[in-house]
């Protein structure tokens, strides 16, 4: 399988940004620093059950309430 | 309003804390940040802040040198003290477990809770995240992780130290000391404030990719598919018996698309592996960094920073232990600590900063205009 890392990574950028543009570079670097570099990753990207899991763990934990 | 910057170079806590306080002058702090050497007992000084300013919501650790407007200090304590007049309003929280990320992002929560704001909803600018931690703890990128992905307000801050001992350092949360641990405060201060990061440091072409890691230890065993200290050695261009030597000119970063290093700082030689005091991760592509002159770098930043915001009424500098050590080495510290000469100033040599990620040989400051 390949491509899921790229679609977290578009997600989480969406979610986090939608009600403030200006925090992106912020939450790019944040991914970058946490081996996830946005620019990296691509739809032919094959898939790493690890990053996947932080991924969806950072999705999971913006979006609590 | 009052924003107030205070030192003490008194041994004794008691005497210390009391001559903080006459320095408010009748203020009435909201809230009080402050950087001890680990000279002072920690449950000592802990009782000297309670005694003296008794329930004020406090924050606070120890470190490997203080720093105040003009000056570089040793065995002193630094404060800032922020009036109600500058505060709405301000939150703190623990994280005592710094390897638990549940623990660290229910941290955030309580923070969040306090202000009556879900953690993902508060605006990155009102609110000033601050945290500081244990310095020994090998576990500050799992809480700016957490930080990070709880909320967009970004947390500025710094690692505790022991002047060098590494032996034991302490944060302390409203006059309680700690060990293993993280605190954080939530501010939201009624005037504006900025964030600066400023390294001395030139990008390299040479990219070395981290094949091999134990990222629990910060170990790289191999860069580029070869034992590290080879592969390190041959991109810098020296033997590998000279590498060690070349770890604080010639460090490495993890630099963003538009050029910015969040440097990474080779710590010792492990056989053929090389430790740093932060993480890398399996995958990560660094870039060989060279240094350039840390008071002329950070002066330019500084004084272009305050231009842009048209004046800086205080400043916190957290400030890296290495680039101290560069400092004195190069009888630079006067030059350095003049650099803040007109701007109320507190900060600390740390062991490591704490901006987006857990991060080395920066100096990251909040500058309040």
């Amino acid at each position: 399988m390949a491509g899921r890392i790229k679609l977290l990574i578009d997600e989480l950028v969406r979610l986090r940004t939608r009600r403030n543009p200006k925090v992106e570079p912020f939450v790019r670097a944040h991914l970058v620093l946490n081996g996830l570099d946005p620019d990296a990753y691509h739809l032919a990207s094959e898939d790493d059950p690890e990053k996947i899991r932080l991924l969806e763990n950072m999705i999971r934990d913006f979006q609590r309430r | 309003m009052a924003l107030v910057t205070l030192h003490s170079t008194q041994n004794d806590p008691g005497k210390a804390m009391q001559e903080l306080r006459d320095g408010l002058r009748g203020l009435s702090p909201r809230f009080l940040l402050f950087f001890a050497s680990s000279a002072f007992a920690p449950d000592a000084l802990g009782a000297a802040l309670r005694a003296t300013f008794g329930a004020v919501p406090s924050i606070g650790c120890t470190t490997a040198g203080e720093l105040v407007s003009g000056r570089m200090l040793k065995g002193a304590i630094v404060m800032l003290a922020m009036d109600e007049a500058e505060l709405h309003s301000v939150a703190i929280a623990t994280i005592d477990d710094m390897h638990d990320r549940e623990r660290a992002i229910a941290a955030v929560d309580r923070l969040a809770s306090a202000v009556g704001i879900p953690a993902g909803d508060l605006d990155p600018g009102s609110y000033l995240g601050l945290v500081l931690q244990d310095g020994l703890s090998v576990a500050e990128e799992a809480v700016m992780e957490a930080l990070g992905t709880a909320t967009n307000v970004p947390f500025i801050g710094g690692s505790a130290g022991d002047d060098v001992k590494f032996r034991a350092t302490h944060v302390f949360v409203n006059s309680e000391p700690r060990t293993g641990a993280a605190v954080l405060a939530l501010l939201k201060p009624k005037r504006p404030f900025h964030l600066l990061k400023t390294q001395s440091f030139d990008v390299l072409p040479e990219t070395l990719v981290v094949t091999d890691v134990d990222e629990a230890t910060r170990t790289v065993k191999a860069f580029n598919g070869k034992p590290a200290t080879q592969e390190y050695a041959r991109v810098i261009g020296v033997p590998v018996e000279k590498l060690e030597s070349r770890f604080q000119s010639n460090p490495v970063g993890l630099v963003l698309a538009n050029g910015e290093p969040f440097v990474r700082s080779p710590q010792q030689i492990k056989g053929t592996d090389v430790v740093f005091y932060c993480q890398v991760k399996q995958g990560m592509s660094l870039q060989l960094l060279q240094a350039r002159n840390i008071v002329e770098d950070t002066r330019r930043d500084f004084a272009a920073k305050v231009r842009e915001i048209g004046g800086c009424r205080a400043a916190i500098n957290f400030h890296c232990i290495l680039r101290t050590l560069e400092l004195e080495q190069k009888n630079q510290c006067d030059a350095y600590a003049k650099i803040f000469a007109e701007v109320p100033t507190v900060g600390f040599s740390t062991y490591g900063e704490s901006y987006i990620g857990h991060i080395n040989q920066t100096s990251t400051m909040v500058l309040f205009e």
